[in-house]
């Protein structure tokens, strides 16, 4: 007879991290089967996300042809090589990854190869057949790069009404001979193949290099229209929605100056206007933006060369650690004390063009850290560890 | 003038009693529908043992006191009350944490069950193999010896 319920020590089961409990399938069949089950596999995701106020993960997308992806755990110096199926020496397909992790979940692409959803915590993952868009830039080869088509990224996230994890690409369509003037393919996991999304069609244009952003059930890009608008897509019914925004960035400046991001389940933009580095956030309510941070970026420039006119990709908000810099000065001392509860959360960043550090910016001390440096790091997503798998 | 508190008396299965003010109560959710249904001065609760029972009493009034003081639970309190459920599990042995478990899981005190949880977590987190984890919750593998083997094969990984 065993000490506890087994109800009680799901309860202790749930507060375990992903790799121990990996290790602990080998108790028994009955644990085994708890670890494998959906709906234990979500408490435990909720209590790593909302437990004892833990940083995300970073995922490491690599550009190199040795190796894939490597994760790295903010504060410690070291980073971690997850081995994938598809690591060869010197001949490894380097992959993209989309904006936004949704529940320890990443999907991986490839212009031109079938991608991979992957879960980095328990080394899961699972092949996406070719989309349409894929099969028909491969057939077209050279002819479909001079047609300036723009670069189109999927997105990824989940259903929140059924649970069901979506990756969706969405395209302007006209240039290549498809007849609407956006084209939408949503993969399904129960077929495994995508589908035409033909309930609802994108009004608008989308702006050709955007990547599309996962906050609340939708996934959202900007439209290349005069006016900044904000296309939604509900992962749930299908259908596409504009949302009419007046924004305090310009819509149609260089379209690497903006970015858009999930921070804290928030919809936030990071927009260029050198030396400033400004992070908005939308509140949906009254469809306004409010500024989060703006970041000096005169002195991470003098450190070493980065870019100017391309924004800065926000991945996190971070819980302030104690300020080691911190004046040992008991009137700030005190003051700190009582800011405590309302100080704001730091951003950790990154530039993607050159790839190299990666930096928190604690909006009460200057300059930022670099917390992390090497010589391309590749693309970086944030994500909870999870046991997921679909 | 300070109103009179409501007391109310619990008693253990092994009829050991405890006389404790209704607040203290209504931290059991299990407890406060039972005085709410059934105003009698007196409750026993046959689930649970006068040791385990002076625990519970002990934790519940801790954190009575702390949440009617603090009034906005400013966050000295809140430090001081989570060095006190520090030292409240320190001194404990894993037995009574499961007793405690147990009381907590029946009596539906939510914030004494995660406290408890996490000590276990902590310990389990801590066990080197799932060998030591059948040993500490006395748990017996119901695996035969090759499907063991196979299912460490599959999650060798995160053994390193």
């Amino acid at each position: 007879m065993e000490w506890l319920p087994h109800d009680v020590v799901e309860h202790i089961m749930e507060r375990l991290p992903v790799r121990s409990l990996m290790r602990f399938k080998c108790v028994s069949k009955q644990w085994k089967s708890t670890i494998e089950s959906r709906s234990f596999q979500e408490r435990q995701l909720k209590h790593q996300q909302s437990g004892g106020g833990r940083d995300p993960d970073v995922l490491m997308v690599s550009a190199s042809t040795d190796e894939s992806l490597r994760t790295l755990v903010l504060g410690s110096s070291s980073s971690v090589k997850i081995p994938t199926p598809w690591d060869k020496e010197k001949a490894t397909t380097s992959y993209l990854v989309s904006n936004n992790s949704c529940d320890g979940l990443v999907c991986l692409y490839h212009p031109f190869k079938s991608g991979y959803v992957v879960n980095p915590a328990t080394r899961w993952h699972r092949p996406l057949p070719l989309c349409q868009l894929q099969q028909l830039m491969i057939s077209q080869g050279k002819a479909y790069f001079e047609k300036d088509h723009g670069i189109f990224k999927p997105g990824f996230g989940k259903d929140i009404i059924s649970s069901t994890y979506k990756p969706v690409w969405l395209y302007n369509s006209l240039e290549i001979g498809l007849e609407n003037a956006t084209t939408c393919e949503v993969f399904d996991l129960s077929t495994n193949a995508w589908r035409y999304v033909t309930t609802s069609s994108a009004p608008y244009r989308v702006v050709g290099v955007a990547d599309s952003v996962f906050v609340d059930g939708s996934l959202h890009w900007f439209t290349d229209c005069e006016e900044t608008k904000i296309l939604a897509f509900d992962l749930h019914t299908e259908v596409f929605q504009v949302i009419s925004c007046k924004a305090p960035f310009p819509a149609n400046s260089h379209p690497y100056a903006i970015v858009l991001c999930n921070l804290d389940n928030c919809l936030c933009v990071s927009h260029m206007k050198w030396p400033d580095q400004v992070i908005w956030s939308f509140n949906s309510g009254n469809k306004t933006w409010d500024k989060l941070y703006s970041i000096d970026l005169v002195m991470t420039s003098m450190l070493y060369n980065s870019p100017k006119l391309c924004a800065f990709r926000p991945l996190a908000l971070l819980n302030a650690k104690k300020n080691k810099k911190k004046k040992d000065n008991k009137m700030i001392l005190k003051k700190d004390k009582m800011m405590k509860k309302q100080k704001k959360k730091n951003l950790l960043f990154y530039d993607s063009m050159r790839s190299r550090y990666l930096m928190i910016h604690d909006p009460e001390t200057d300059p930022d850290d670099f917390t992390f440096a090497a010589d391309c790091m590749g693309f970086l997503v944030c994500y909870f560890q999870s046991l997921i798998s679909i | 003038m300070e109103n009179e508190k409501k007391m109310i008396t619990l008693k253990s299965s092994d009829d050991v009693t405890f006389e404790v003010e209704e607040a203290v109560v209504l931290e059991s959710q299990f407890l406060s529908h039972l005085v709410q249904d059934c105003p009698a001065p007196e409750h026993k609760i046959k689930e649970v043992t006068g040791k385990i029972l002076s625990k519970v009493v002990e934790y519940c009034e801790k954190h009575v006191v702390v949440v009617v003081d603090g009034g906005d639970s400013s966050s000295s309190s809140g430090d001081d009350l989570k060095k006190w459920d520090d030292k409240f599990i320190k001194e404990m042995d894993l037995s009574t944490v499961y007793d405690l478990i147990a009381a907590a899981n029946y009596l539906n005190i939510q914030a004494l069950l995660d406290l408890m949880c996490q000590r276990v977590a902590d310990v389990i987190t801590a066990c080197k193999d799932h060998k030591e984890i059948r040993e500490t919750l006395g748990i017996v593998s119901d695996y035969t010896a090759e499907e063991e083997a196979e299912v460490l094969k599959e999650n060798e990984w995160a053994f390193d």
